[in-house]
């Protein structure tokens, strides 16, 4: 029974994945990989270089497997949201004569296969290309990973459970994307240390670092939290030990708690449908106005959806960083460091702006929920997507207009041209997404694969908002790249709307 | 006094997907002040000629004229006086029920005023009133189906499109429906609504148009029906006679 269950569930976790044509492609360089390594090994061989035990070592592997076990945590977190309460088949799996130790022990397995399957796909070239160097027992990251992929399988259910209990189902979903989304969004950021740090700080960094490296090598090389590292180099007791630990935590989390799982699950499911507040006898004032109510719609709905507003909010976040990169190029096309404070607001309000534009245009115009109640409402042909188009824009104006007034109040000289480029980016990428949009369901529309959008649009407005980029950072002193990225960020929406405005705009409503 | 421009007139309307006729060669006259009952089995083109209607399909072929107004030459027009509403709900989960109601209101341009007083009512007439200011992701299928009802009249239409206005509806809820119907036809309103529940049309529409494959095979009162079919019981046994696949 709990096979089936588990082939059942990977099936559906299998669904859930992009069928995206670059799978095969990628597939097919992991056999190649694989295959050099395979020969690789047969020719290094005779050297079989042996591996001491060393701190230093254990140091660099205990710190890849602690980030790699951070992000297993919050995806498991996420896709025990998505296992136990999203797919709505808890009912039916429990009405039927299956054990619920049997049903939870393979959404449990299921999940930690999804892990470590994440994991390998990671980190697994590392310890192919040691092994082809012929250090072939860093081939232990591998049992090291399904180790932990058990391991934070236990405590992503754990935390589940005890953030549904708490808050609920829509709310832990929430909780365990923006956990997910940090997580990423710290990585990211602490790679860019050096890079966001002005002048010579990258030096610094590197020295603060070594300063903590050498702290840290005074661990005892037999300490046991190391034995992750251990396994890591394939030392026989050390694997045992770490995967008798990992099969040990999860199944007594799976057996302890099953139960407690599933009254759980059927709780949250039951406090989910529970209606809020009663209603309010005030009197009942409306607005006036397609343009207002609308954009009022659009706005409320924006805001009420936490999960698609943190996503937006997040992919900020992600700009941070190439905000610093680009204003210090804008600064000195030399590539030395340093930057002005003019540069650096430019390059942030034409990031920030095309990219706050292209999440809330696909929220507003992509993601309608009924599509046929716009259809069928006596409106002029396109007022719906002006007004669409206006609440994706107004905000993101609002939110990075005060870069570009304090870039004018610094007395940046080339705040004109940034001003411009802002503007330019902003309905360049909305023009774009118009003219080549398609409807996507609000649930999909920040999954990977996202209902169907269409594979040049997401190619043109990226190029269109570095276009802009160019355009603010280089107008001024007449760089000729800023001339050519002005000619590509004007032809580029201009394109889209000649080719793409003689047919329908596929969003089932005008 | 009604006037003498029917309420709905399709003319040889026709629809294809790919080589597949799902409407075809459709003529049809309903007056004003009528509850006209849309019936044909699975498939038969009823959705599909309701969304033709509706404005939210463009025809191959013919013509839908809204008392008088041409649903493919001046939608604007057509639309304005034209409530639809699908089997499945049309509401926003985020939105509270007065929102939604604001929101139509406003894409139907009614006065602010107005629409905030007609909302107030219907809420309370459909017995929504207490979960007016709770989204409609809280509500269950009724009161979803019943929200929807309240965002149709808000606009004060002359012909609603229903199509299965009942389902998920319990036995009170489907009562005071039938009678908000009734009510509005009595108004001088035209209902045209399609449902699988043969007990309602038989009981509630003054005409009944049977469509099968496509095409509009029979319509008239119920008398005229069972005369055409030569079956002399209830709408059931004559929906069968005539809908029936020969062998």
């Amino acid at each position: 029974m709990i096979w089936y269950l588990i082939r059942h569930d990977l099936r559906l976790r299998a669904r859930e994945l992009p069928k995206s044509w670059w799978l095969v492609p990628v597939f097919g360089v992991a056999i190649a990989v694989i295959a050099v390594v395979v020969l690789g090994f047969g020719q290094n061989r005779e050297r079989f270089p042996v591996i001491g035990a060393n701190t230093p070592l254990f140091l660099v592997i205990t710190a890849v497997l602690a980030f790699a076990f951070t992000v297993m945590i919050s995806t498991a977190i996420e896709g025990a949201v998505r296992g136990l309460f999203e797919r709505n088949d808890l009912d039916l799996l429990s009405s039927s004569p299956a054990p619920s130790t049997a049903i939870f022990a393979a959404r449990a397995s299921s999940l930690a296969t999804e892990l470590f399957l994440g994991a390998t796909l990671f980190l697994g070239l590392l310890p192919l290309v040691a092994t082809y160097f012929g250090y072939w027992q860093f081939l232990g990251m591998f049992p090291a990973l399904l180790a932990m992929s058990l391991i934070a399988t236990a405590i992503g259910l754990l935390l589940t459970l005890v953030l549904v209990r708490s808050f609920g189902v829509r709310r832990t979903r929430i909780i365990a994307q923006v956990i997910s989304s940090l997580v990423g969004a710290g990585v990211f950021l602490a790679f860019q240390l050096p890079n966001i740090l002005n002048g010579g700080s990258s030096r610094n960094t590197a020295t603060s670092f070594s300063q903590v490296f050498n702290q840290l090598s005074s661990i005892n090389v037999n300490n046991p939290v190391f034995i992750p590292a251990r396994a890591t180099i394939l030392e026989p007791i050390a694997t045992l030990v770490f995967l008798v630990f990992a099969i040990g935590t999860l199944t007594v989390t799976v057996v302890l708690t099953q139960a407690w799982f599933v009254r759980g699950a059927q709780e949250a499911l039951v406090v989910a449908n529970k209606p809020i507040a009663r209603g309010v006898q005030r009197p009942v004032r409306f607005n006036s106005g397609l343009w207002r109510v609308a954009l009022q719609k659009e706005w409320r709905l924006i805001l009420r959806d936490t999960t698609l507003l943190s996503r937006v909010l997040l992919q900020i976040l992600y700009m941070v960083p190439s905000v610093f990169v680009f204003s210090r190029i804008g600064s000195n096309p030399t590539g030395a460091m340093g930057f002005q404070l003019g540069n650096l607001l430019a390059a942030s309000a034409v990031l920030m702006v095309a990219n706050l534009v292209m999440s809330l245009v696909r929220i507003t115009l992509y993601a309608e929920d009924v599509p046929d109640l716009l259809a069928s409402a006596p409106l002029q042909r396109g007022m719906m997507r002006r007004v669409k188009l206006a609440a994706a824009l107004i905000p993101s104006f609002l939110f990075t207009s005060p870069m570009i007034i304090v870039s004018a109040i610094n007395g940046s000289s080339g705040w004109v041209f940034a001003t411009f480029a802002w503007l330019a980016s902003a309905f360049s990428c909305a023009i774009t997404m118009l003219w080549l949009a398609r409807p996507i369901a609000r649930a999909e529309l920040f999954k990977p694969a996202r209902g169907g959008e269409h594979w040049l649009s997401g190619l043109l407005q990226v190029l269109s908002m570095f276009a802009w980029l160019a355009v603010a950072l280089g107008l001024e002193s007449g760089a000729w790249w800023a001339l050519v990225a002005l000619g590509v960020g004007i032809i580029t929406p201009l394109g889209v709307y000649l080719i793409a405005r003689t047919r329908d705009s596929n969003l089932g409503y005008e | 006094m009604l006037s003498t421009t029917p309420a709905l007139r399709l003319s040889h309307l026709e629809k294809r997907f790919g080589s597949t006729y799902a409407v075809r060669g459709v003529d049809l006259e309903i007056p004003q002040g009528q509850l006209y009952a849309l019936l044909g089995p699975n498939g038969a083109g009823k959705t599909t000629t309701l969304r033709m209607i509706a404005g939210l399909l463009r025809p191959d072929a013919g013509n839908i004229e809204i008392l008088g107004k041409s649903v493919v030459q001046d939608p604007k027009a057509a639309k304005q006086v034209l409530a639809y509403l699908p089997d499945d709900p049309m509401l926003y989960a985020k939105l509270t029920a007065l929102e939604h109601l604001e929101f139509v209101s406003g894409l139907w341009g009614m006065p602010a005023v107005s629409a905030a007083n007609d909302a107030e009512l219907l809420l309370k007439k459909l017995g929504l009133w207490d979960n007016a200011r709770q989204t409609c992701e809280s509500f269950s299928r009724g009161m979803k189906q019943k929200l929807a009802l309240a965002a149709a009249l808000i606009h004060q239409p002359r012909l609603m499109i229903l199509d299965e206005p009942l389902t998920g509806l319990d036995a009170a809820a489907a009562r005071l429906v039938k009678d908000m119907l009734l009510e509005f036809v009595q108004n001088g309103g035209t209902v045209i609504l399609t449902t699988h529940i043969l007990e309602v049309a038989e009981r509630l529409a003054e005409q009944i148009g049977i469509i099968a494959k496509g095409q509009l095979i029979a319509a008239g009162t119920l008398e005229e029906l069972r005369a055409f079919s030569g079956e002399t019981g209830s709408l059931e046994d004559v929906f069968l006679e005539l809908t029936a696949v020969p062998a």
